[in-house]
């Protein structure tokens, strides 16, 4: 990787950057007293120009998703390697996966469920013979879904489609962390399926599942070894913390369980989570030459339009301004 | 009901005071039951209102998870998340009798009854922790929904027939009784009538007689 070669990219993404919506807009969001201030405030930002696609402010998901796929499309165009912006969109390429699946599974009409910002265009690939008629276009998916369907053959088990797509999708986005030899890429990896891990070990407690189905749901390559979370499985909350503490994104871990044993509820943890991601970023700031400050930028703006989906929400539901501003997450700014 | 073209006979009037004596005894046992689907009635009423109001609650509790689970998920992916159940779920519907009202009782069945994660069909990476709690306390909420469901259909049948047997209570209470009573009173005058003829008749007999 040529360090070089992303000037011109790093350039129009600061420019891009200086558009994110600030904290102090959000703020006023917040304050705001219905979802009509709401757009009121963000009519002078990147979302008015999607306006013009809703007829009535309940709508607004549709403004959402019309600025992802802009983003998607602009940094597409932008970046001078796929890699970063596929690393960004895999995610939406294994939620298709899944949606497919189910929609052949179930012989069911799922196309709103598809969200095309992926890599693939998964309204081209449903056309195709599964998993067969794959072969030629795209072997790699092939692969995939005959490993899935041959799997929902033996057991029936729907729940196991997600769980063998996540596992994948936690490989997949490992290997194209360290083929990228990006050092931030790895560690957000690797936090992400850390945190991904802890979540799941207080989900499964909770959902009185045993430590056989937590071995079959945890995903590899975190910073901490799946066999630890294991070992942690029937421990009290003291031992788990006091284990996690010298781990890398122990005090992030820690700091978490902290805030969701405080109030019981697990939206807590999972906001000290997306806070801690956001600051394993904060270095790509910094960074003039490299692919660091372009997949920062998608993130920031996955991150935005998150934090508007929140304020959105809780208006269409008179959520008060103190209640919305416990969940709004961290910002790239 | 006054009977007043009845035949004065003391058959007639042996029948109607059958038809009296079943008239008020029906009425006695129908004002009983009358008496207990009232109380039965009133207790189901403050049962359902504890019911709808512990549904309520609940119902709101879950919504504020979904709202949660909607807030940080994007929709595609929360939908697709929920669009397979793994749990089928099966209604068993029988009937039950109380005081003569037949009110339906309901038992749902869950097919992996033995699996507790059965109710969650998704995996754990692209869906929030809230959607877990959201859907743990909507399979809580069932029971009660079906529960409330069995005791509003209940008030309803039940009112139905307190309905019905006040009617036929005041039916006999107003109609039914007094008519018949007034019937065996008029039979009755004719036949002491008939009587005080007879023995009048019977006197002026011996009188030409002994003359």
């Amino acid at each position: 990787m040529n360090r070089a070669d992303f000037i011109q990219g790093v350039v129009r993404t600061r420019v891009l950057e200086k558009r994110l919506i600030t904290k102090d807009k959000f703020e006023q969001m917040i304050n705001a007293p219905d979802i009509k201030d709401v757009f009121k405030i963000l009519s002078g930002t990147e979302y008015q120009n999607h306006y013009g696609k809703i007829s009535s402010f309940e709508e607004y998901e549709k403004v959402l998703s019309a600025e992802l796929k802009r983003v998607y499309t602009r940094m597409r165009e932008i970046s001078p390697e796929d890699y970063i912006i596929a690393l960004a969109a895999l995610k939406y390429d294994f939620h298709n996966l899944k949606v497919l699946l189910k929609e052949k599974i179930m012989d069911t009409d799922f196309s709103r469920l598809f969200i095309p910002v992926g890599v693939y265009d998964f309204e081209q690939i449903k056309k195709q013979r599964l998993p067969d008629g794959l072969n030629g276009t795209h072997p790699e998916l092939q692969a995939i879904i005959a490993e899935v369907m041959k799997d929902y053959e033996t057991f029936n088990d729907p729940q196991r489609i997600d769980i063998l797509l996540d596992r994948m999708y936690a490989d997949r986005m490992y290997d194209m962390a360290i083929s990228s030899g990006v050092p931030l890429f790895v560690e957000y990896v690797k936090a992400l399926i850390d945190f991904n891990n802890f979540r799941t070990v207080l989900r499964i407690q909770k959902q009185g599942e045993d430590i056989k189905f937590l071995g079959e749901v945890l995903l590899d390559h975190g910073n901490i070894e799946k066999e630890k979370f294991l070992y942690s499985f029937h421990d009290n909350i003291s031992k788990f913390l006091y284990k996690l503490r010298n781990e890398k994104t122990g005090k992030a871990l820690t700091g978490g369980l902290e805030a969701y044993l405080k109030t019981n509820r697990p939206a807590d943890l999972e906001k000290k989570l997306d806070d801690f991601i956001m600051d394993i970023l904060e270095p790509a700031k910094y960074i003039h030459f490299g692919p660091e400050p372009l997949f920062a930028y998608i993130l920031a703006k996955e991150r935005e339009i998150q934090n508007l989906r929140i304020i959105l929400v809780s208006k269409f539901n008179q959520l008060p301004p103190a209640e919305i501003r416990k969940r709004v997450r961290k910002i790239h700014a | 009901m006054v009977k007043r073209n009845v035949h004065a006979t003391r058959m007639e009037l042996s029948r109607l005071k059958k038809r009296l004596e079943i008239a008020e005894r029906g009425h006695k046992l129908l004002k009983d039951k009358q008496d207990e689907l009232m109380r039965r009635f009133i207790a189901l009423i403050k049962k359902n209102k504890q019911l709808r109001q512990k549904m309520e609650k609940e119902l709101k509790d879950t919504f504020q998870d979904f709202l949660i689970a909607a807030s940080v998920m994007p929709p595609e992916m929360l939908e697709g998340a929920i669009s397979f159940p793994k749990e089928k779920m099966s209604l068993e519907i029988f009937r039950k009798n109380v005081m003569g009202v037949v009110v339906p009782a309901m038992k749902v069945k869950r097919k992996l009854a033995d699996d507790p994660g059965s109710i969650y069909p998704y995996g754990f990476v692209q869906t929030a922790a809230e959607l877990d709690d959201a859907i743990a306390k909507l399979y809580r909420i069932i029971p009660v929904l079906l529960e409330l469901t069995e005791v509003e259909k209940a008030c309803q049948l039940m009112a139905d027939e307190i309905e019905k047997t006040r009617r036929r209570v005041n039916a006999l209470e107003y109609r039914t009784i007094p008519g018949l009573e007034e019937t065996i009173k008029i039979i009755r005058m004719k036949l002491d009538e008939n009587e005080r003829g007879t023995i009048t008749r019977l006197i002026k007999v011996k009188d030409i007689i002994n003359k």
